[in-house]
């Protein structure tokens, strides 16, 4: 059964559902998750995010959910540093043989990475996924950035989490640093079936949903082409 | 290790049956979650960094056996070298109150024989108990029953269930360390620890760590270091990633790592030994990148 977050917007709820539908098409599926992500950072403004920023995301949520957050929140801190955006490459492998332990020894390492600099401490680290149903993919990101970056505030920021992904999640980390976390999200799932799938979630599998171009073995999105582009463009004018 | 033979002759017919029946008794069906599995990583991992070479190759004499339950009367983890005749007996308590006690079926007695039946078989054999606070273990090393000082010691062990939470102990960390590939960040330790959790919990009773990591590589398990890692890639490959503008690389405990201008980096998810190492320079050598937007979709 879901359950909506209190003062969630009519726009907010609408763009929930069509991901939701399994009927809706790639196209209009990608749209609605960039205008999640713009919801979402209004979430964010109001907790405050302070003047240094880091964005992580998976290379499949780069162009929608995103880059949603990140345009907004970029925004947002004209007038400040501007937020650095991350971009993690993770290989999802299960070890497991039996069914039994499926799940338990999931793992998620980041395997390649675009990632803007930023001091060795920052206010805010937002963690962003299209949905938060094991948490295997957020707990490698965080594994990752918590320990390099020093965030004074964390945010785990996803349209629809399933039941108790808070709790599983604040279990794998020492209190100091569970402390930091706040959750952002519009919508509670049920928990995960042993697929790992969260229902109705975000309407079935990602990668399939998608209006994702793959090139070759990996997908690069385009926001991380683009920034790289200008991060190249900024050191040959500097230079 | 031992057959019940040789516990009735060392020991006799009653001790014999209790180790029988204490064999019975272990909780199988749990094995992956509890207090002894996880100190069963550290030893691996402990066994790991004395089984690589300082040339980060595996010495086959230094591979051990590790047994879960074993046929004993120390039995929650085991690890010998056959090498050396020399075995390890761990007993791993995570609960508030831990005593030596006295007469039959307690620790002391137990460890007694433990000693006992390793010298029948001349194993070279030390006892371990492993507590969950270092104030604990002080204290029952300190209380070591008479006549069993020499080849017995007490642990400590963090009593934390997540292995990000054990990364914080260091010789959690350095032995995850010496089983992991290059770039030992939290992110790829734990991925480490879980996959050998893994590989532990489904190995049965026994298994040694050269074929957990053997077991590791045939199921394509990411980051797990190789047992020879390659220390040279063919001068084709070299040649093509050589000629990508700002493409940096390395071979590093036998994996590719790699970075690109100031934003761009990663490493190879398996090493440069495996087929879906030799499919990616097969592909890099038929096609040429010549920038890394062409290069960067094959570095899986």
């Amino acid at each position: 059964m879901r359950r909506y977050v209190p003062h969630i917007s009519s726009e907010a709820k609408a763009a929930l559902e069509l991901i939701a539908d399994k009927g809706t098409d790639a196209a209009e599926y990608g749209d609605a998750f960039y205008r999640l992500g713009q919801y979402l950072a209004k979430r964010l403004k109001g907790a405050g995010l302070g003047r240094k920023t880091l964005l992580v995301c998976t290379s499949e949520d780069a162009d929608f959910l995103a880059r949603g957050i990140f345009e907004s929140i970029s925004e947002q801190t004209a007038r400040r540093t501007p937020a650095a955006f991350a971009c993690f490459w993770q290989t999802r492998f299960d070890p497991a043989k039996e069914k039994s332990n499926k799940k338990r020894f999931e793992v998620a390492p980041i395997i390649k990475r675009y990632e803007e600099q930023t001091d060795d401490e920052i206010d805010s680290l937002i963690v962003a996924k299209s949905i938060i149903a094991t948490s295997c993919v957020v707990r490698h990101a965080l594994l990752d950035t918590v320990g390099r970056k020093h965030p004074k505030k964390i945010f785990v920021v996803a349209p629809v989490i399933s039941e108790g992904a808070p709790e599983r999640l604040r279990a794998e980390f020492p209190k100091k640093v569970a402390d930091l976390f706040h959750f952002v999200y519009f919508a509670t799932d049920g928990s995960p079936d042993e697929n790992g799938m969260v229902w109705p979630g975000i309407g079935g599998n990602i990668y399939e949903r998608l209006p994702l171009s793959k090139t070759g073995g990996m997908l690069t999105p385009r926001i991380v082409t683009e920034r790289r582009q200008k991060h190249e463009a900024e050191l040959l004018r500097v230079s | 290790m031992y057959s019940l033979q040789e516990v009735a002759a060392a020991c006799g017919p009653n001790l014999a049956r209790y180790v029988q029946n204490k064999a019975r008794g272990g909780a199988a069906g749990q094995k992956g979650t509890r207090y002894e599995d996880r100190f069963a990583l550290l030893k691996i991992g402990e066994a790991a960094q004395a089984a690589f070479d300082r040339n980060g190759s595996f010495s086959a004499r230094w591979n051990v056996s590790f047994r879960s339950q074993a046929f004993c009367f120390v039995d929650d983890l085991v690890v010998y070298r056959s090498a050396t005749r020399t075995a390890h007996h761990y007993q791993a308590k995570n609960q508030a109150t831990v005593s030596w006690g006295k007469g039959a079926k307690s620790l002391s007695s137990d460890f007694r024989n433990q000693l006992k039946l390793g010298k029948s078989r001349k194993i070279q054999t030390t006892v371990t108990l492993v507590v969950n606070s270092k104030g604990k273990a002080k204290k029952l090393q300190a209380d070591v029953p008479s006549g069993l000082e020499k080849y017995t010691f007490v642990s400590f062990f963090p009593p934390d269930q997540s292995i990000s939470k054990l990364l914080k102990y260091k010789p959690m960390r350095d032995g995850l360390n010496s089983l992991l590939g290059p770039d030992p960040t939290d992110d790829r330790l734990v991925t480490v620890g879980m996959l050998l959790l893994s590989a532990w919990t489904e190995a049965g009773k026994v298994t040694t760590l050269k074929k957990m990591i053997e077991d590791l590589h045939k199921r394509e398990a990411p980051l797990v270091r190789p047992l020879n890692p390659v220390r040279v890639i063919s001068s084709r490959l070299r040649a093509v990633l050589n000629s990508i503008p700002d493409f940096h690389y390395s071979l590093e405990k036998g994996f590719m790592r790699w970075r690109y201008g100031t934003t761009d980096r990663g490493c190879f998810s398996q090493h440069c030994g495996t087929k879906k190492f030799a499919a990616f320079a097969q592909r890099v050598i038929s096609r040429r990148p010549s920038t890394f937007a062409d290069l960067e979709v094959e570095l899986g």
